[in-house]
């Protein structure tokens, strides 16, 4: 039901860092309805035409890119909030970034709340054309 | 004595975030809209929350000086849950709500809802706080775990043996549902092609003048486990059956007498609504019914419209936010005097 607040509309792009293209990145907002510290970000799940990426190669900012973590880091980030109004940003790590063309990317996002048992979560998938 | 008209930010959510109309442009609407007062979620709309700036604080209490509403209630949330491998111990939980209490001071609050399903072992340690700072501490009875849920129990339990005005509840209308919301049917039917045989299912327990929560059996050991019996399960074709029959336990058709015997420690209301139809009423939520009864009982304070609808917009439609809380303001206007001065409408209106 927060499906369509995941994975902003024309935002994958490849990264580049020091002029290399490092990987590629996609803007989403939260599957929740308030802001919560990122631990509570209980997982960021990213599929590249039907293969799942690794875990390890996500990295994740709520900050407009001043603090970048892993997923594990985040696990223990109680202080920085991701703020309801706030995109955040979702990069794969990927040498070269995705190659020119079509293809279909799935990100999903779970929020892990006070007093829900399971994770609230959303998930888009949108084919993009690089 | 008499109902006042609120809305709880909460309903403008998309507004405010995707919308892009911030928390000034969301709290001018609710002024333009007529309501006399306004409620919030801190961790929603105050950047940092407990830990908001002081130039967030005053950029607060600039825009509540430019849209005199009424503050009425800060929604919090312990997160108990902020680690992945444990839950926060009770002097975790009562250090986080007392942040939330001097930052709901702070905002210029005198009332905190507390989310359903609060251990209510932290009201004794935070109650000193709570005084000093003359803050209502109200735990909320939300449909799925209204009055009956050992939750909710142990919190009237607790709330009684306290016996202290700073202690209370506020009453989520969603609790006195007669019909299954239309919004969540069409959404579901549409996203997940959920089986008309088990929507009729769940439409005939409401018909029959009770609700889900109440027909099925629930497992003793959990009381948010509920068995669904074989005339039920056999139209069970995909999980998004079986999930839909799980969902409709949140919506409650709990006896309006339930008022008459909580009023005393009612603080405020949530005007729970999914869809206020063309001919101005709520689809599933009687309000004459409730504001009569209401009224009758001499309930002086705050109802605050809170949409849920939200939830059920079909993929590619906007979110008519702004539209249905300016129709349900309009909707609880015509009800205000439901059931007062006992003449002949308020009886047509009593519903019994």
């Amino acid at each position: 039901m927060f499906d369509g607040y995941i994975f902003t509309e024309n935002s994958l792009a490849n990264a580049e860092e020091d002029g290399k293209t490092i990987g590629f990145q996609m803007r989403t907002r939260i599957p929740y309805y308030r802001g919560i510290p990122l631990s509570m970000v209980h997982d960021v799940e990213v599929e590249l035409d039907g293969e799942a990426v690794p875990r390890e190669d996500i990295r994740f900012t709520a900050d407009d890119g001043k603090h970048w973590f892993t997923l594990e880091e985040m696990e223990t980030v109680t202080f920085f909030r991701w703020e309801y109004a706030d995109e955040a940003t979702v990069r794969v790590l990927r040498d070269g970034g995705l190659a020119p063309g079509e293809h279909e990317v799935l990100l999903r996002v779970s929020a892990r709340v006070a007093y829900i048992p399971v994770p609230f979560s959303g998930e888009m998938r949108r084919t993009v054309t690089i | 004595m008499t109902i006042k008209k609120g809305v709880s930010l909460y309903s403008l959510q998309d507004a405010y975030g995707r919308g892009g109309m911030g928390l000034e442009g969301t709290v001018a609407a609710v002024e333009e809209m007529g309501a006399q007062g306004v409620e919030i979620l801190s961790d929603q709309m105050i950047r940092g929350a407990a830990r908001a700036s002081e130039e967030t604080l005053a950029e607060w209490e600039a825009v509540m000086e430019r849209h005199p509403l009424e503050r009425v209630s800060n929604d919090i949330f312990i997160n108990s849950s902020l680690y992945k491998n444990r839950w926060l111990t009770l002097e975790e939980q009562v250090d986080a709500l007392s942040a939330d209490l001097r930052l709901t001071h702070r905002l210029g609050f005198p009332l905190v809802r507390i989310v359903s399903q609060t251990d209510p072992a932290v009201i004794r340690p935070t109650l000193p706080l709570a005084e000093k700072l003359g803050i209502t501490m109200a735990v909320e009875v939300h449909a799925g775990m209204s009055f009956d849920h050992p939750l909710t129990e142990a919190w009237i339990k607790e709330m009684r043996e306290v016996d202290n005005p700073h202690v209370g509840l506020v009453v989520d209308f969603g609790i006195y549902c007669q019909r299954h919301p239309r919004v969540s049917t069409d959404y579901f039917r549409e996203v997940s092609g959920v089986n008309e045989d088990v929507i009729k299912y769940i439409d005939d327990i409401f018909a029959r003048g009770t609700d889900p929560r109440q027909f099925f059996p629930r497992n003793p050991d959990n009381p948010d486990d509920y068995e669904f019996p074989d005339e039920l399960t056999r139209h069970f074709h995909s999980f998004d059956d079986r999930f839909y029959a799980m969902m409709s336990t949140g919506y409650e058709n709990t006896p309006l007498d339930t008022l008459d015997e909580y009023l005393p420690y009612i603080k405020s209301f949530h005007g729970k609504f999914w869809e206020v139809t063309d001919d101005g009423e709520e689809y599933s939520i009687d309000y004459g019914r409730i504001f009569t009864r209401l009224n009758r009982l001499g309930f002086d304070g705050y109802v605050c419209s809170e949409y849920e609808g939200q939830r059920f917009t079909l993929p590619g439609e906007p979110i008519a936010d702004l539209e249905q809380v300016r129709r349900h303001q309009e909707l609880m206007e015509r009800h205000l005097n439901d059931g007062k001065n006992d003449g002949t409408g308020a009886a047509q209106n009593d519903g019994k």
